[in-house]
């Protein structure tokens, strides 16, 4: 037998015994060991490639620097005016809810996560995050991005890692509705490839551009995290069920840092 | 000999953090990054023994699993078939020392061969039922002809590397 194939041979045992440790448990730890170690000794790489990166989007974008910060510096201002009103309300809302004899509404506790590595072969995916089990950390938290968008769901755990499915993938099911109520159903990611908010009562009405927030049906996710924007409606009257395409509100392929969020 | 594999190996660590640092960066822009990993074990298949080449795929496919989210082994069996077919077709169809119009085939044939091997093994396993579905869509793009471009380039940068080396340490094979 040629001298490669026996080589060959063994190596395919050797990917099977591999195989079989991945789905017991032990090769999870040296996976998380990995990840870890390639957090830090990637830190100096990463930063001089960033620096690369920021300086030649700089030097493509002067054009439009100039007219983007008077842009943003009006919006600042307009922005301090709407903040000063919302808190006035913000007030008003306390003392009416107390008033009635309501509880304040919970705050979600938060885990900042940093997003340490990729899927090589598909970024739409999956991603891996910088914090595991030791972290309280724990398999279908749901996660989101720094503006409380939902970017994903934890799909494993390892003691100092964890791996989160992006809200695209076909894994993940979130029961959801539109911002305004007026229709309920689930959101569910397309392998990838998009969000499609599905079984919508013939009955509801759904519209382009509505917002689509977590439902918090179920009791697996916190209610009102941000999905998306109804991008298109697929269905007709004939349909059992109303589908809409939901274009996601967070840039997946742009994500630093997270946050998984915990139950109160 | 030892000291030979000693730098291949810390060759291929660094190039795969190389592609870690630059997918974390240019996460936007993902199909202009180079496939570094890739193209280290077909210019590893072009001039190197058929063992040693299958072995480097082999922890090439190893590292390239720490951050994947396909089936466990994906990586590894790809790398393994595009290192064995790289040898094949260049010992036996073309000669070694291959020109550019047999580099840009090889090139883009395991760029596109990668991705489908990967997406075929991981298939098996949801057909298994040991794995999740994905999307075929979701590993191509309009950007892969960009991606074979830099691949080409940097497959050249890393031809002219070995063949520097092994022409001053070792006889050719």
């Amino acid at each position: 037998m040629p001298r490669a194939l026996i080589h060959l041979l063994i190596i395919f045992v050797i990917l099977a015994a591999l195989i079989f440790l991945k789905a017991v448990g032990p090769l999870d730890y040296v996976l998380d060991f990995t990840r870890q170690t390639v957090l830090y000794l990637n830190k100096p790489l990463v930063q001089v490639l960033t620096v690369n990166r920021e300086f030649f989007v700089f030097i493509s974008n002067l054009r439009d620097v100039a007219r983007q910060n008077a842009i943003l510096s009006r919006q600042v201002a307009e922005l301090a005016g709407s903040l000063a009103k919302l808190e006035g309300l913000g007030e008003e809302n306390r003392v009416l809810r107390e008033a009635l004899g309501l509880t304040s509404r919970s705050k979600l506790a938060l885990i900042s996560a940093e997003v340490i590595g990729f899927d090589p072969q598909s970024v739409e995916r999956s991603v891996i995050l910088g914090r595991g089990s030791r972290h309280s950390v724990a398999a279908g938290d749901a996660v989101v991005g720094s503006s409380g968008v939902m970017v994903g769901v934890i799909s494993t755990v390892s003691e100092r890692t964890s791996q989160m499915e992006l809200i695209t993938s076909g894994k993940v099911v979130v029961n959801a509705r539109t911002s305004n109520g007026s229709a309920t159903g689930v959101v569910r990611g397309e392998h990838g490839l998009g969000l499609l908010f599905d079984l919508i009562g013939q009955d509801q009405t759904v519209k382009l551009n509505d917002r689509i927030v977590t439902s918090g049906l179920g009791g697996q996710f916190p209610q009102d995290l941000l999905i998306g924007t109804v991008g298109e409606i697929r269905s007709s009257p004939s349909e059992l069920f109303q589908k809409a395409s939901v274009i996601p509100a967070a840039n997946l392929r742009n994500l630093q840092v997270v946050f998984v969020v915990k139950p109160p | 000999m030892a000291k030979k594999h000693l730098y291949q190996v810390l060759f291929l660590i660094f190039l795969w953090l190389l592609e870690i640092a630059l997918s974390r960066v240019f996460a936007e822009e993902k199909f202009i990054i180079p496939q570094l990993v890739l193209l280290y074990v077909i210019v590893l298949a072009l001039t190197r023994s058929q063992v040693e080449s299958i072995w480097y795929a082999f922890a090439a496919g190893f590292l390239q699993e720490v951050f994947s989210g396909l089936f466990f082994g994906a990586h590894v069996f790809s790398l393994i078939i595009i290192a064995v077919l790289v040898y094949f077709v260049t010992r036996h169809w073309t000669v070694q020392d291959i020109s550019f119009v047999a580099s840009v085939l090889t090139v883009f044939t395991s760029t596109i061969l990668l991705i489908i091997l990967t997406f075929f093994y991981h298939q098996f396993f949801v057909f298994l039922n040991f794995a999740e579905k994905a999307a075929l869509g979701s590993f191509f793009g309009l950007g892969i002809v960009l991606t074979i471009f830099l691949n080409l380039i940097f497959f050249y940068l890393f031809r002219a590397l070995f063949t520097f080396f092994i022409k001053r340490n070792e006889r050719p094979l």
